[in-house]
């Protein structure tokens, strides 16, 4: 495989627990989770993964995510920076109320506006869009096509997916419960991320090492509960490498949890390393996860610390998450999302 | 990079294979293709149990994706790698969801209209057909061949379908990719790539 890596030279993040990664470190390891009725919808009593925050303000919610996002930003975009969008349907809010025709691309022409980077590339990979744009970035960059990649993933929560969920009878009653014996579906939820790329030799305060991505060709929704493509694009991704931690997809729906769980022990059968999935504290932000996941990664990595796993009572067979914190041995996570459509997305990153 | 094999389906059901320089159709509608398609020697057994499951977008590009592995006239690596670009996104999916859900007093969505509000869903579908297991995505980009090729090239080498669904067929081709996008073609749409193709091997 070439040398894909690439060096993170800014990240920001816009949650329900503020816009700083220190903040949502913080908030995510005392296991801290927001989930509340909506205001914005009636979720038929369900709690889900809101941000206060963006019930203020007129328009678009979604314009609202990367609005606060662009105002946690506080590194500065160089000339030459692409941009990629992570998201799974956008200003779903504008189709909501009959605004938009295309909510994706209104969500892709707001951005381009609002980071002032015109050109931009939106990617769509279901759940695993995040990881997917992540990765794309890094081909991009070691191809010399742009100088710099800001990969931003947003999401929010909407009338719109919630009903989409409900009806596949993936939502949880209560709260999700990743990788516990008794987990029972996700909790919705919303935030944006955002990674600032270059090219590797670049100094920054992390690395993404290596991607892979597949699909498991086996089910629309349903992931392939033997875990095998899964396994493969693991394997790939880490090439062989040590790994101190992951921070899994984990959703707490009963056959997401249990094809991740079933790839790692194939690939570590005396055991994985420390398994953590912040949908326990944000719900499911969908195609923001996986940008999410990199850049509060790197920060858990660079503190050698992996969160308490929120909502988990007793731990499913063979999932090595806990409900305490833990140490990792070094600083290098792998990062995993999973889509419909059988998609799989495998990052491997590295703190300074 | 090299085009291998493509197929267009236009909007009278008809295709047209790349590499061999064939016509099929016009067919009646696309479950008259499929059974076609379906006695084709040339082309591969795909997986097509769960044909009538998708909406229109899914059912034309699980043809697609069928008869351009057929017009390569070799079986595709497990590792082939299928791409979404451009075209009407999904758009007109997302909003039927939703005027269904609405109309029917916001009660409860149907997650079959759900499924199908993803971009990525239809060629997905034409994976599950092939059985081919490498990346899928579906990237907006400005409307220039390039740019897509750009993006494959980026991926360790080897085989991608790249796909474009409108409301008037579809157009997918095979690339056989080598991490080098130099000499692109540079076209706004794969259909004008694929016209212009038709017409030089013709």
């Amino acid at each position: 495989m070439a040398d894909l890596a690439a060096a993170v030279v800014g990240s920001a993040v816009a949650t329900a627990f503020g816009s700083s990664l220190r903040e949502n470190c913080d908030a995510l390891l005392a296991a801290r989770n927001d989930f509340r009725a909506p205001c914005h919808f009636d979720a038929g009593g369900k709690a889900l993964g809101i941000d206060p925050e963006l019930d203020r303000g007129k328009g678009s919610r979604f314009f609202r995510l990367l609005a606060k996002l662009r105002d946690a930003m506080s590194c500065r975009i160089p000339a030459g920076t692409r941009l990629f969008l992570a998201t799974t349907v956008g200003a779903v809010d504008l189709l909501e109320r009959g605004d938009a025709g295309d909510s994706a691309l209104a969500a892709l022409r707001e951005a381009e506006r609002i980071f002032g980077l015109p050109g931009a590339v939106l990617v769509s990979a279901a759940c695993a869009s995040g990881q997917c744009a992540v990765g794309l970035a890094m081909k991009q960059l070691a191809a010399g096509r742009c100088r710099a990649a800001l990969v931003v993933g947003a999401d929010i929560a909407s009338e719109f997916v919630t009903a989409g969920f409900t009806a596949l009878g993936a939502v949880s009653p209560t709260v999700c419960r990743p990788y516990d014996v008794g987990r029972d579906g996700l909790t919705l939820g919303e935030a944006a991320a955002a990674l600032l790329l270059a090219p590797s030799g670049e100094t920054g305060f992390g690395r993404i090492l290596r991607c892979a991505e597949s699909c498991d060709a086996a089910h629309i929704t349903a992931p392939d509960l033997t875990g095998g493509t899964l396994k493969r694009t693991i394997e790939a991704a880490t090439a062989g490498g040590e790994i101190a931690g992951i921070v899994g997809h984990g959703t707490g729906t009963r056959y997401n949890d249990q094809a991740e769980v079933a790839a790692l022990r194939e690939i570590f059968p005396a055991g994985s390393p420390p398994l953590f999935s912040l949908k326990g504290n944000f719900g499911h932000t969908l195609g923001a996860t996986g940008v999410l996941q990199t850049a509060l990664g790197l920060e858990f990595a660079a503190r050698r610390i992996l969160p308490p796993q929120a909502g988990l009572s007793e731990a499913m067979e063979g999932a090595a998450a806990a409900p305490f914190a833990r140490r990792l041995a070094a600083p290098r996570l792998l990062s995993l999302n999973i889509g419909f459509g059988g998609l799989n997305s495998a990052v491997v990153l590295e703190a300074s | 990079m090299k085009i291998v094999a493509g197929t267009l389906i236009d909007a009278s059901n008809s295709a047209r294979l790349l590499r061999r320089g064939e016509r099929l159709g016009a067919f009646s509608d696309l479950k008259a293709m499929r059974d076609a398609v379906a006695g084709l020697s040339f082309v591969p057994r795909g997986d097509l149990a769960d044909f009538g499951r998708g909406g229109p977008a899914a059912r034309l590009l699980m043809l697609a994706a069928l008869l351009t592995a057929g017009d390569a006239g070799e079986t595709l690596p497990e590792s082939t790698g299928i791409f979404g670009w451009n075209g009407r996104g999904c758009a007109a999916e997302n909003l039927r969801f939703w005027e269904d859900y609405t109309a029917n007093g916001r009660e409860s969505g149907r997650g079959g209209l759900f499924v199908g509000t993803l971009p990525t869903i239809p060629f997905c579908e034409a994976a599950i057909t092939l059985g081919i297991r490498g990346p899928a995505a579906y990237f907006r980009t400005a409307p220039e061949t390039a740019e897509l090729f750009a993006i494959v090239a980026g991926y360790p080498p080897g085989d991608f379908l790249v796909g474009e669904c409108g409301d008037d067929g579809c157009c997918m081709l095979l690339i056989r990719g080598d991490g080098d996008a130099d000499g692109a073609p540079s076209f706004p749409t794969l259909r004008a790539l694929f016209e212009d193709r038709w017409r030089e091997r013709r």
